[in-house]
């Protein structure tokens, strides 16, 4: 493993208070480092922008519901062949490609980690699988845990709120998984869903059966999570995801969780006025206000670009709403015990009302907010658009001409009933994008080494060519270095890497299982024993962030 | 100008040959086009390992041999002519836009799947899925013109949404599945189950057949739109009975399970004259 100084550039790692000074930085065994011998390899970075490797803090990249929408939808990869090479493996492209394509085009956009949002734990095996065969990335995933019959139970059984058996259940589903934090997708709703009684409206409906409601189900799990110090906090799907009038849900849920910590997923869903049914309008100044007033809440905002996108979500009831709007193919899939899963593929029109409203109410999310520390870059990937818009998406926060040009093609009743049409003059700044695609989404992770380049730091950078076209310097960096290594040159991939999965760790009483058990026996048809992943082939090597540090 | 390819051997596996086309050999001399590579399962090849190639390309290919193993002749070729004297493998002209391709032989599966414009014309008979969708698809053939003096096989313009397939022969079963525009058109008969899932496409039955349960009986008539489309067949080389293209046709309406604006032509020689 060579040393690297690379020299001249302007740095740009907000975490350390570094905003375009010309710095060297210094990389050796896989971490920056103060200095460097004269032996080192020097890359000339001088008129280039430098920023730590970009992380991805909500995508849908590995798993049952990523694999079937690659089946669902060959036709939308058979035009995106991609060959093997004496470096790389062979796979398809498209808005969900296949998972070492999926590892390249993460790497060669100058993103180094990225987080599958969305796993079901019974799953773990294949997301393990999967992530193993993701290259080039370091990554992790979040487990469902919104809509499991076993932690209902466990609910209903501590009066509905956080209690040891709880904490102890989530940090053993954790361990039994390789999980790296705890996912809630519309909690309860999927469960009535699956009941085929539609679904939850509010946060006080009950589900059938069980006699616990969503808002129990937040504030347990929530609570849990929060208690057990994961390095990364609950991460929110709330309940009555894209209907008109939903944000009193969302403020709702907000309120819930009161003083704990949360990340709450793809916001411009769930930011809409109206009433259900009738056309939604733009809450998202009140949100942001809320948000502002909240630092224990963070967001990113799955962003809607115009153009063919696949929704997959395990909010199975949305999925079936989506299926009825489009007619076209469409899966729906029941997770036993756990969750469900429904996947449709979609296009965002501008010409659209709502798809324009969507497309600006991001907009006014990422312009309107004050904090980038709050509000992160998502497209929800591949929901939103591919992770490939991501440059696209970064030249409308940074180019207001271009934004405008954009604005004008899209649905203008839409657009007028958004702050856009007062002309929102904000471009965001290189420091305030490396905010949101890096420094914001690591600490939000608990990735203490990732997201900023200090001493320590993993040595994942990313170096661009500072040009005026903020799309096309995003969309293909000069280098992407990960771990010391330089992956990526020129846009071409240069060295294949097998990235690192990341897990967490948190203590608990292994008296659970006696718990669990009877529980998993009266619903699971798998065997209690045979839950967890044991197969070191999957779980290592992996870094550990242990919980509570 | 004639750039001729002569099959050397048979290919030790299936060789898809997209690159050779008219738009990407112009101007090639004979060495040049033989360092082309095609990929033959997990090989690597030359065009000159496989063909003996002679000529310069212009506008005119013609590849010759026992081409069953050749897969992709003429594939999204977009103008010039492709001559091919022989039985040929599977996505003969698949996704062409333009150009003429002609086959002395037969074609495997997928001959001018997803075409979208030009004329592909074969001597001998067609396999399955002809002018068909790929899997996944909604969307198959979007126009041009398929002329097939033999059989075709199963499905045959499936999904089709613009253009014409012509087959002398007889269609397999389950053409026009799925269709929602467009004509197939077959004078020997269409096969079993054709057009379920029709939306507004044309099936043509030069004998009679039992349209599937979903279809009702319209009419009988003497459709002028047909008769510019047999007019146009015969004058691409397909041979057509005049009394067909003067005759009288039973129309039935369907598939009524989808939107109901497609049909089934069968000729009623009974009427005829």
């Amino acid at each position: 493993m060579t040393a690297i100084r690379i020299s001249g550039g302007q740095l740009y790692d907000p975490a350390n208070d570094v905003d375009g000074e010309i710095r060297d930085v210094c990389l050796q065994h896989g971490k920056v480092v103060a200095e460097v011998g004269p032996e080192a390899r020097r890359i000339d970075a001088r008129g280039m922008v430098m920023m730590p490797g970009a992380v991805d803090i909500h995508a849908h990249i590995a798993g049952p519901k990523v694999n079937a929408a690659r089946k669902l939808s060959p036709d939308e990869r058979r035009n995106d062949p991609v060959d093997r090479t004496e470096l790389l493996r062979s796979g398809t492209g498209g808005l969900v490609p296949s998972t070492f394509i999926t590892g390249y085009r993460y790497s060669l956009l100058g993103y180094t980690t990225v987080v599958e949002a969305a796993a079901p734990p019974l799953a773990a095996r294949q997301v393990l699988s999967e992530l193993r065969d993701t290259p080039m990335i370091d990554k992790a995933f979040l487990i469902l845990m919104g809509n499991n019959q076993v932690l209902f139970e466990l609910i209903r059984q501590s009066g509905g709120g956080a209690s040891a058996r709880l904490r102890a259940a989530v940090a053993w589903w954790l361990h039994a998984t390789g999980g790296y934090g705890v996912k809630l997708v519309n909690p309860g709703g999927v469960e009535v869903w699956k009941q085929g009684g539609g679904n939850v409206n509010s946060l006080d409906d009950e589900v059938a059966g069980f006699r616990v409601t969503p808002r129990q189900v937040l504030e347990a799990i929530g609570g849990a999570v929060h208690e057990l110090g994961l390095p990364h906090p609950v991460h929110i799907h709330a309940n009555n995801l894209g209907v008109p009038g939903n944000a009193d849900t969302t403020v709702e849920t907000m309120r819930t969780l009161s003083g704990r910590q949360a990340h709450f997923a793809h916001l411009q869903f769930h930011c809409y006025g109206g009433r259900p049914g009738g056309l939604p309008r733009s809450r998202a100044p009140e949100l942001l206000d809320y948000l502002s007033s909240h630092p224990e809440l963070t967001a990113d905002v799955g962003q809607v670009m115009f153009g063919p996108a696949v929704t997959m979500t395990a909010d199975a009831p949305v999925s079936a709403l989506l299926r009825d709007l489009g007619g076209g193919k469409w899966l729906n899939h029941d997770t036993e015990v756990e969750t469900g899963c429904g996947i449709v593929p979609y296009t965002y029109r501008a010409g659209n009302y709502v798809h324009a409203l969507q497309w600006g109410i991001g907009l006014e999310l990422f312009l309107l907010g004050q904090n980038p520390w709050q509000v992160m870059l998502s497209t929800d990937h591949p929901n939103g658009g591919s992770f490939l818009s991501y440059p696209r998406l970064i030249r409308l926060l940074m180019d207001r001409a271009f934004r405008e040009d954009q604005m004008r093609r899209a649905n203008q009743r839409a657009i007028r009933r958004t702050a856009l049409r007062d002309g929102l003059d904000r471009e965001y700044t290189l420091n305030e994008i490396a905010i949101i695609t890096r420094a914001a989404p690591a600490r939000r992770l608990g990735l203490r080494d990732k997201g900023h380049l200090g001493i320590g730091a993993d040595a994942d950078v990313t170096i661009y060519h500072d040009r005026a076209d903020r799309e096309e310097m995003f969309a293909t960096p000069r280098y992407v270095i990960k771990g010391g290594e330089v992956l990526v040159e020129e846009g071409d991939l240069r060295r294949a890497d097998e990235g690192t999965l990341l897990c967490t760790r948190a203590a608990f009483d292994p008296e659970v299982s006696g718990v669990l058990k009877p529980l998993f026996g009266e619903r699971y048809t798998v065997a209690f024993e045979h839950y967890p992943v044991r197969d070191p082939a999957l779980r290592e090597p992996a870094r550990i962030v242990e919980a509570g540090t | 100008m004639t750039l001729t390819f002569t099959l050397r051997t048979q290919p030790p596996a299936r060789v898809p040959v997209p690159a050779v086309i008219p738009q990407r050999l112009r101007g090639l001399g004979p060495s040049k086009v033989s360092a082309l590579t095609v990929r033959c399962g997990r090989q690597v090849l030359a065009v000159g390992d496989l063909f003996e190639v002679s000529g310069t390309g212009d506008d005119q290919l013609v590849l010759a041999g026992d081409l069953r193993r050749v897969d992709a002749i003429g594939a999204g070729m977009s103008g010039g002519r492709v001559l091919v004297e022989g039985p040929c493998g599977d996505h003969l002209g698949a996704r062409m836009s333009g150009g003429e391709l002609e086959v002395r032989g037969a074609a495997g599966a997928w001959a001018g799947a997803e075409m979208a414009g030009g004329v592909l014309r074969l001597t001998g008979d067609a396999g399955p899925r002809l002018g068909g969708a790929y899997p996944g698809a909604r969307v198959g053939m979007t126009g041009g013109e398929i002329i097939v003096s033999g059989d075709a096989g199963e499905e045959a313009g499936a999904s089709m949404r613009r253009g014409l397939v012509a087959v002398g022969g007889q269609t397999g079963s389950g053409a026009g599945l799925r269709m929602l525009a467009g004509t197939v058109i077959a004078l020997s008969g269409i096969g079993a189950e054709a057009g379920i899932g029709n939306k507004r496409g044309s099936l043509v039955s030069g004998q009679m057949v039992q349209p599937p349960p979903a279809y009702g009986f319209a009419t009988r008539f003497r459709p002028p739109a047909l008769r510019l489309q047999l007019l146009r067949a015969r004058e691409l080389g397909l041979s057509v009975d005049d009394a067909m293209v003067r005759g009288t046709w039973a129309r039935w309406s369907g598939d009524r399970t989808e939107l109901g604006r497609g049909e089934i032509l069968i000729y009623d020689p009974e009427e005829a004259g």
